[in-house]
C-alpha cells in the first residue's frame, strides 16, 4: 500500500525537512475567535491519521498541542465527510448512534457530515476511530480490476460550550461569523 | 428479403436438412450472380445518425465455391486450393459438420438418422460462430493474400450493396475504409475485443473464462463500432412463412439484405477542472467535485475529484479522463470547506458537452493537459469566507474481480495522476 505524507502550512519549515516521514499524517490549525467578545484562541494543531485495512478506512483525529504546556487547552470540534464514485458504496453506519450503541460519539449532522460529539482538547484523540467500509456495486469478472476513489474531508472549528459546560456543536458548526486570528 | 443478423448463419444449417427433406429434380442454379445489401446497424440501435458520413467497406472473402449436388435441390462446397492449408482444413471440417458425416459411429451401427428438427436461430448461431471466428483468424492474418470482393460507401442510408457474388460460402468483414488490415490500435481495423454484453448468447458456458473475439472496426467522430465477421452463403433460402431454416421450403434467393449488429464503444476524452482562489485563508483546504454524465442504460456515472490547496497556490487543476465524447457533463462542487464559499461569479454546476482531444503530434513535448479543448474546461472560483480548518485526502482503491481491495493515499486527484 502506497502512503503519502502531508505536512501542511503551519509546519512549512518542517515540511521541507520531514517530507519523507512515512505515514499518512497531516496537520491543520484552528486559530479563531468568536465575534461578540468571547474569545477562543487556539494554539493546537489537529492531527489526522488515516489507515486503510483492506476495504476499511480507519480515521482518527488528534488535537496536538504545539507546546507541552498547551496540553488540555484549546478545545476543538471535528467532523468527517466522505465522497465516492458511482461505482462505490460507503458504509459508515457502524459509527452511528442507535439503541444498544447509545454511547457512540459520532453523529450525522444536517450537512451529511459525521461529527465527533465531544470537544477535543489539546492532547486528546477521537476515540473510537471513525470507520468507513468501502465496497463496489459493480460486478467484475475475475480477471478485471477497477479504480475506486474515495475522498474523505475533515474539518475543525473552535469548540463552543453552553452555560452549563456542555458542548454546543450546533452553534459551533453553524456559526458563520467567527473570524480568524493567527496565534 | 431482409434477414436478421443471426439468420445469415442460420441458413448454413439448411444444407444438413436438405439431404433428408428436399425432393430431387429441382436443382439450384449456381450460375446466377448474387447481390448482398448490408445495413450497418439495426434501426432500433440508433447508430445510423452517428455512422452517416463515415466511409465504410464491406469485404466478402470467398472461402469456398458452391458445388451443386446432382439431383438434389441444394449445394455443398468445393474444397479450396492446397489441402495442407488452414483454410482447406477448416472448410473440410465445416462440410463434414454440415453433412453430418462425422457421425461414423452411428453409421457403422446401421442406426437410422432421426428426422432433423428445424433449429432455432440461437442454436445455429452457437454452432457456427466459432467457424466465423476461425475463418476470420485465417483471412485477417497478414499471410492471407487472396483479395475479397469489396464494396464501400460514404454512409448515408447506412447500407452497402455488393453485386455479382459467385455462389459460395463467404466471410463478411466490415471495416472503416481508411483503416488498414492490421491490429494497430490507431490505424488498423482488426481488434481483439472481450465478449460484449449484446453478444453474451455466444459466450462460453456459465462460470467459464470470458474470451476475446476477433472484430473489425469502424471509427466515427464520437464512437468506435466493432463488427463480428459473419459467415454467409449465397444463394440461400428463407421462407418467412415457415420460419424454418432448411432448404426444403421456399425459393432460392439471389438478392439478400442483411443487418450487421455492431457493438458501439464510445470514444473518450478529457475534462479539466480549474480551481482558483480569489482570496485564501491561512489553512489548507480541500475542494471536492462530482463529475456526472449519463452512461449506458441512462445510468448516471459519477466520478469524485478533489483538489487540495496547502497555502502555497491560488490556482490548481485536475484532469478527469475517460469521459465519452459527446457526453453532457455536469460538474458540481460538493465541498468547499467550512472556510470557503463559491464566488458569486462562479456558476455551479457548469455543464459542458465533451469534445474530442486533438491529435498529439508524434514526438511532441507539449503537456497533453494543455491540449484539452476549451469546451472541456470548467472553472470554479472560491473566496475565503471564515475560520475553521480542514482538508481531505484521496484514497484510491484498486478492486479486483475476486473482491480484493488495496488502497493508496494521495493528497488530491492531481497528485494521484488524475482520474
Amino acid at each position: 500500500m502506497k502512503k503519502r505524507t502531508l505536512i501542511l502550512a503551519v509546519l512549512a519549515v518542517l515540511l521541507v525537512l520531514c517530507s519523507s516521514i512515512g505515514s499518512a499524517i497531516a496537520y491543520f490549525t484552528t486559530f479563531a475567535s468568536a465575534r461578540g467578545g468571547y474569545v477562543i484562541q487556539l494554539g493546537g494543531k489537529t492531527e489526522i491519521t488515516e489507515r486503510i485495512v483492506e476495504n476499511r478506512k480507519i480515521i482518527s483525529i488528534k488535537n496536538t498541542p504545539e507546546k507541552p504546556e498547551d496540553a488540555g487547552k484549546y478545545p476543538v470540534f471535528v467532523r468527517v465527510k466522505a465522497f465516492t464514485d458511482s461505482d462505490g458504496v460507503l458504509d459508515d453506519s457502524s459509527n452511528a448512534l442507535y439503541p444498544g450503541n447509545s454511547d457512540a460519539l459520532w453523529e450525522r449532522d444536517g450537512e451529511n457530515c459525521w461529527r465527533y460529539r465531544k470537544a477535543l482538547y489539546a492532547g486528546e484523540e477521537t476515540e473510537p476511530a471513525f470507520t468507513i467500509d468501502v465496497s463496489s456495486n459493480r460486478r467484475l469478472k475475475p480477471e478485471e480490476t477497477m479504480i475506486l476513489d474515495v475522498v474523505v474531508v475533515y474539518e475543525s472549528v473552535p469548540a463552543v460550550f453552553t452555560d452549563d459546560g456542555s458542548p454546543d456543536l450546533d452553534t459551533a458548526w453553524e456559526t458563520g461569523d467567527i473570524t480568524i486570528h493567527r496565534a | 428479403m431482409r434477414i436478421k443478423p443471426r439468420q445469415t448463419l442460420a441458413i448454413l444449417l439448411s444444407m444438413i436438412l436438405l439431404l433428408a427433406l428436399a425432393p430431387a429434380g429441382f436443382a439450384v442454379d449456381l450460375t446466377k450472380g448474387n447481390t448482398v445489401t448490408v445495413t450497418l446497424a439495426t434501426p432500433e440501435s440508433g447508430y445510423a445518425t452517428d455512422l452517416k458520413g463515415t466511409r465504410v467497406q464491406s469485404d466478402f472473402y470467398l472461402l469456398a465455391e458452391a458445388d451443386a449436388i446432382q439431383n438434389v435441390d441444394s449445394y455443398t462446397y468445393k474444397l479450396p486450393g492446397n489441402q495442407d492449408s488452414d483454410l482447406y482444413k477448416l472448410v473440410d471440417k465445416l462440410i463434414q459438420e454440415l453433412n453430418g458425416t462425422d457421425s461414423e459411429e452411428s453409421e457403422a451401427e446401421g442406426s437410422e438418422k432421426p428426422t432433423p428438427t428445424p433449429p432455432t436461430q440461437e442454436a445455429v448461431f452457437r454452432q457456427f460462430e466459432p467457424y466465423a471466428q476461425d475463418f476470420a483468424g485465417i483471412v485477417l492474418s497478414s499471410d492471407y493474400t487472396a483479395q475479397p470482393i469489396s464494396g464501400n460507401i460514404v454512409v448515408d442510408q447506412t447500407t452497402i450493396t455488393v453485386s455479382e457474388l459467385p455462389a459460395g460460402l463467404y466471410l463478411l468483414v466490415i471495416h472503416g475504409y481508411d483503416l488498414q488490415k492490421t491490429e494497430d490500435s490507431e490505424t488498423g481495423y482488426i481488434k481483439r475485443a472481450e465478449q460484449t454484453s449484446n453478444t453474451e448468447e455466444t459466450s462460453n458456458e456459465e462460470g467459464s473464462e470470458p474470451k476475446s473475439v476477433l472484430t473489425t472496426r469502424v471509427v466515427t467522430k464520437n464512437n468506435e463500432y466493432l463488427f463480428r465477421p459473419q459467415l454467409l452463403t449465397v444463394p440461400t433460402k428463407l421462407d418467412d412463412n415457415v420460419q424454418q431454416y432448411n432448404t426444403a421450403y421456399g425459393d432460392w434467393v439471389n438478392q439478400l439484405s442483411i443487418y450487421a449488429k455492431p457493438t458501439q464503444v464510445p470514444k473518450n476524452s478529457e475534462l479539466k477542472i480549474i480551481k482558483k482562489l480569489s482570496a485564501k485563508g491561512p489553512d489548507p483546504v480541500s475542494f471536492v467535485f462530482y463529475v456526472e454524465w449519463k452512461g449506458p442504460d441512462n445510468k448516471t456515472v459519477r466520478k469524485v475529484v478533489t483538489l487540495l490547496f496547502d497555502g502555497s497556490d491560488v490556482e490548481k487543476y485536475a484532469v478527469v479522463k475517460d469521459i465519452p465524447i459527446g457526453a453532457e457533463v455536469m460538474v458540481t462542487e460538493v465541498h468547499t470547506g467550512i472556510a470557503y464559499k463559491l464566488s458569486e461569479t462562479s456558476p455551479n454546476p457548469p455543464e459542458v458537452t465533451i469534445e474530442a482531444m486533438p491529435p498529439i503530434p508524434e514526438g511532441s513535448s507539449v503537456n497533453p493537459d494543455e491540449l484539452i479543448p476549451n469546451a472541456n474546461v470548467v472553472t470554479f472560483i472560491n473566496d475565503h469566507s471564515g475560520p475553521g480548518g480542514g482538508y481531505g485526502l484521496l484514497n484510491r482503491f484498486t478492486v479486483s474481480g475476486s473482491g480484493d481491495f488495496s488502497g493508496a493515499q494521495y493528497e488530491d486527484s492531481a497528485d494521484a495522476g488524475n482520474s
